[in-house]
């Protein structure tokens, strides 16, 4: 049987990172040029869109350093953010006159804001079984 | 500048193939991943170079939200596989071959991202 990884940026960690990463360099950007060049459009989405990059950054980060509780924290609010977001935009679309990155629960992005923490929970929950068989 | 996004898409693609022969057989990346990765990391160098050029030539560039949307797009395109190659170095195992899978399947993405930029731009 292999060794259960231990550390969140190994194994599967490593790809979780690269997809984390992906989603902050996009929605960082879409943030940006949205809060940049026309912020009173949509100030709800485009500022959602601003505070769901910074949690793609957190989690990037903490995967990648293996800060385990930080990542438990940033991914559990992704999740949240991503099925209110989304629960939001298709029950009334009035607050969002342009899409964010967690709009239709991802559906911009091929629905990677809704896999991702899925799968980063799982991935958290195994490192931690494999952090508790360790000590 | 069509020719070298084709060239680019074609490695993309000979990319994910090597990549999920590599999974398959489980066998780390080797040099013709490294070819093909440098061969398409240059393509889409020359599609960023491109797009500046169109971008400095165009009489309608449609703002400066277009302008840096559509380049950031080419630049995070020509940045995404030797980024993934140095994450997955670290890691030879399937992990890693299925990062460089991830960044392949990846930069067809952001290059049709941007050429939707680009033309919705007026």
């Amino acid at each position: 049987m292999p060794e259960q990884q231990a550390d969140t940026s190994h194994g599967p960690g490593r790809v979780l990172v690269l997809a984390y990463a992906i989603l902050a360099v996009g929605a960082t950007g879409r943030s940006s040029v949205q809060l940049a060049t026309k912020a009173s459009e949509a100030p709800l989405a485009y500022t959602l869109s601003a505070v769901a990059a910074v949690v793609y950054i957190v989690a990037t980060l903490a995967l990648a350093k293996d800060w385990w509780r930080v990542a438990l924290v940033t991914i559990s609010a992704e999740l949240v953010g991503v099925l209110v977001v989304g629960t939001l935009t298709v029950v009334d679309a009035g607050d969002f006159p342009d899409a964010t990155v967690w709009s239709l629960y991802g559906q911009g992005y091929v629905f990677l804001p809704l896999v991702l923490p899925v799968l980063g929970l799982l991935w958290l929950r195994r490192t931690h079984a494999a952090r508790a068989t360790r000590a | 500048m069509n020719g070298v996004i084709a060239a680019s898409a074609i490695g993309c693609g000979l990319l994910l193939l090597l990549a999920v022969v590599g999974l398959v057989r489980d066998t780390a990346p080797g040099r013709a991943f490294l070819l093909v990765s440098m061969a398409t990391t240059a393509c889409l160098a020359a599609v960023l170079l491109g797009g500046i050029i169109e971008v400095a030539t165009a009489e309608e560039t449609g703002g400066a939200g277009t302008v840096v949307t559509y380049l950031a797009y080419l630049a995070a395109a020509a940045v995404a596989i030797p980024i993934a190659l140095l994450w997955a170095a670290a890691e030879r195992t399937r992990s890693g071959t299925t990062v460089l899978l991830v960044a392949a399947l990846t930069v067809p993405f952001l290059i049709i991202r941007a050429l939707d930029v680009w033309a919705l731009r007026a």
